[in-house]
């Protein structure tokens, strides 16, 4: 029992596993080296996304918004992000607009006490709608070179993308597991009261957590924008979806205190792996989005199996 | 006393009927133009056309959208209000061609007239249908782009959304003009949803596999716009050929910067103007046909620059 318990602890790592040894079979092309780099940098973004999401899920919260305040972030910049001198603008334009929304996030849970389901999906809505409104239907198109670069250059022969996403990985993972900050995260997240009693100031890792998530879709916002060479206000209305996916894929559970990034980008990495491969077999199009269901429900019931056995 | 009050009747009398004929003389009809979202730029072009009808003719006109794209929710909501507010005809671009009935079908109880454009409803009772041929649009394209490519070569096609009927009609109407050259293979179609974003990923994807393909044809320009970018950022621009329709302001630019070779200009100013015409139209009494075909035309470098703004 115990060595079942060990063995579905790393679940997620075996089904990376069999993805890798299935696709390498089914294609010629999966195991090459262009196309791993392909799938990585595509994993890129839905990881970002998915610290943003991770980061709230840790303290019992859910952001809804993700999707709608990238949109509303990167078109309130784009303009700016357009011309070569104003590049420098456009991204703080874009950094702070996501990170006053997380702000907005967190006062609303922290100390509104709204439930941040409904909290992040009212400010969902408002920022579609604000965004829809700046617009006025137009579409930003054709950005410059030098800020391409950030979602469709190279560094060292790595896509950029893969170097933000490293980065920010490591910055989250060194703050969550070696400083104060992160054990306070994690304590609030276990339990609130517990923590506020033992001297946490627990609306203040509310809040923050939230405006990290923000700056997070920021990023996300600037890295999309540059890749897709385009701006508008419809982008990302299932990002919310599929950041949640990738976190709870990952094993990270709604219930809070528990789980943390390294996971979720393990996650990640298995929903980008699934497209790249349906799409190198041809799988038809109305089978990929049952495929992604079942995966999701299994990763997950594996999760379930893994902790009652770890419990007997 | 009786004088009085006879001449005050007649008085009353004279007002009630010029205040009437006065009315029905200068009576402007209200129509709403339901559309299926205001994030795309064909809509937009749709919209445009519609006021332009409305202002042309005198009328009043008012456009309406979904808030999240294509919600077909949101729409029937569009119209039940429309009818409660007595509107005296409906121009509706349904997001879906199923779940648009029962709204449609409470405008008929009404007594209010619908008019359909561009994305067929499949019931209810409309009373015209403006729209193009999506089959013969893809078709035309599809034709184009087997001729540049002399008839021989691979392709991918891209697909719009699974099960939606423009994307049904696209998808037959490209296949069946790439029939007509045997030299060409389709080596992949996959859905990318009519999105940029997506097709941008699925066009990555692909390419590992045929880096060498010789053409995507893609039922939409957004789509065909994604396939740019994956194309461009392994550098083979202007060596893969990529089609799409509409002829957006984005696929314009592409196509004269000789990143895209072909779009189809699906005309939406027009779809929306004939709409609104129709409508009215109808309410002064003229009979319409049952299907009102907008021709598309097919835009490469050889007339770009008509469309240049």
């Amino acid at each position: 029992m115990r060595l079942a318990a060990q063995i579905l602890k790393y679940s997620r790592l075996l089904i990376i596993a069999a993805l890798f040894v299935g696709l390498t079979l089914a294609s010629p092309v999966f195991l090459t080296g262009s196309n791993l780099i392909n799938v990585v940098r595509q994993t890129a973004l839905l990881a970002v996304l998915g610290f943003a999401m991770t980061l709230v899920i840790l303290v019992g919260g859910i952001d809804l918004s993700i999707g709608s305040v990238l949109a509303l972030s990167s078109c309130l910049a784009a303009s700016y992000l357009k011309e070569p001198s104003t590049i420098v603008i456009g991204t703080i334009i874009c950094l702070g607009v996501a990170s006053a929304c997380g702000f907005l996030n967190g006062l609303m849970v922290a100390k509104i006490k709204l439930p941040p389901f409904i909290a992040t999906y009212g400010m969902s809505w408002m920022t579609r709608g604000l965004a829809l409104v700046f617009m006025g239907g137009n579409i930003v198109y054709g950005f410059p070179k030098t800020f391409r670069f950030l979602g469709a250059g190279y560094m060292l022969g790595v896509p950029t993308p893969i170097w933000v996403m490293t980065i920010a990985f490591t910055v989250l993972y060194v703050v969550l597991h070696m400083t104060k900050i992160g054990r306070n995260v994690y304590a609030t997240g276990a339990n609130k009261e517990a923590a506020f009693l033992s001297g946490v100031k627990t609306d203040r890792v509310v809040i923050g957590l939230y405006t990290m998530a923000g700056f997070l879709v920021g990023l996300g916002a600037l890295m999309y924008i540059s890749r897709l060479n385009a701006a508008e206000p419809g982008i990302g209305e299932s990002f919310a979806l599929e950041a949640i996916a990738a976190t709870l894929i990952g094993g990270t559970p709604f219930t809070g205190g528990e789980g943390g990034i390294s996971r979720t980008l393990t996650g990640a990495f298995i929903l980008t792996l699934l497209s790249n491969g349906m799409n190198l077999l041809g799988v038809s199009s109305l089978w990929q989005s049952a495929v992604f269901g079942s995966v999701i429900i299994f990763a997950i019931m594996l999760e379930r199996i893994s902790k009652k056995l770890g419990n007997d | 006393m009786t004088l009085k009050r006879i001449a005050a009747v007649v008085i009353l009398a004279a007002m009630l009927t010029m205040g009437m004929m006065s009315v029905a003389g200068a009576k402007t009809y209200n129509v709403v133009l339901v559309l299926k979202n205001f994030v795309n730029p064909v809509w937009l072009d749709m919209q445009r056309g519609g006021e332009a009808a409305a202002k042309e003719l005198g009328i009043n006109i008012k456009t309406l959208a979904p808030l999240k794209a294509d919600n077909n929710e949101e729409q029937v909501k569009a119209i039940e209000d429309a009818i409660i507010q007595k509107v005296d005809a409906i121009v509706v671009v349904p997001s879906d061609s199923n779940g648009i009935i029962p709204a449609i079908e409470k405008a008929n109880k009404a007594g209010i007239p619908v008019i359909n454009v561009n994305t067929k409803a499949n019931g209810g009772k409309c009373e015209t249908f403006v729209a193009v041929e999506n089959y013969d649009a893809a078709f035309m394209v599809a034709e184009a782009m087997g001729a540049k490519l002399n008839g021989k070569g691979t392709v991918i096609v891209l697909e719009g959304v699974p099960g939606a009927q423009s994307a049904i009609d696209l998808d037959a109407g490209t296949k069946a003009a790439l029939k007509k050259y045997p030299g060409i293979e389709i080596v992949a179609s996959q859905t990318a949803k009519f999105q940029r974003a997506e097709a941008m990923k699925v066009m990555e994807n692909l390419l590992q596999r045929f880096p060498n393909v010789s053409a995507v044809l893609a039922a939409n320009d957004e789509m065909a716009l994604g396939a740019v970018e994956a194309i461009d950022a392994i550098g083979k621009t202007g060596k893969i050929l990529v089609s799409g329709l509409d002829a957006n302001a984005d696929a314009v630019k592409a196509i004269a910067a000789g990143k895209m070779t072909i779009s189809c200009d699906k005309r939406s100013y027009q779809q929306g103007y004939e709409g609104v015409k129709a409508a009215v139209k109808f309410l002064n009494g003229e009979k319409l046909p049952a299907r009102v075909v907008i021709q598309t035309n097919v835009v490469d470098s050889s007339n770009i620059a008509n469309y240049v703004k």
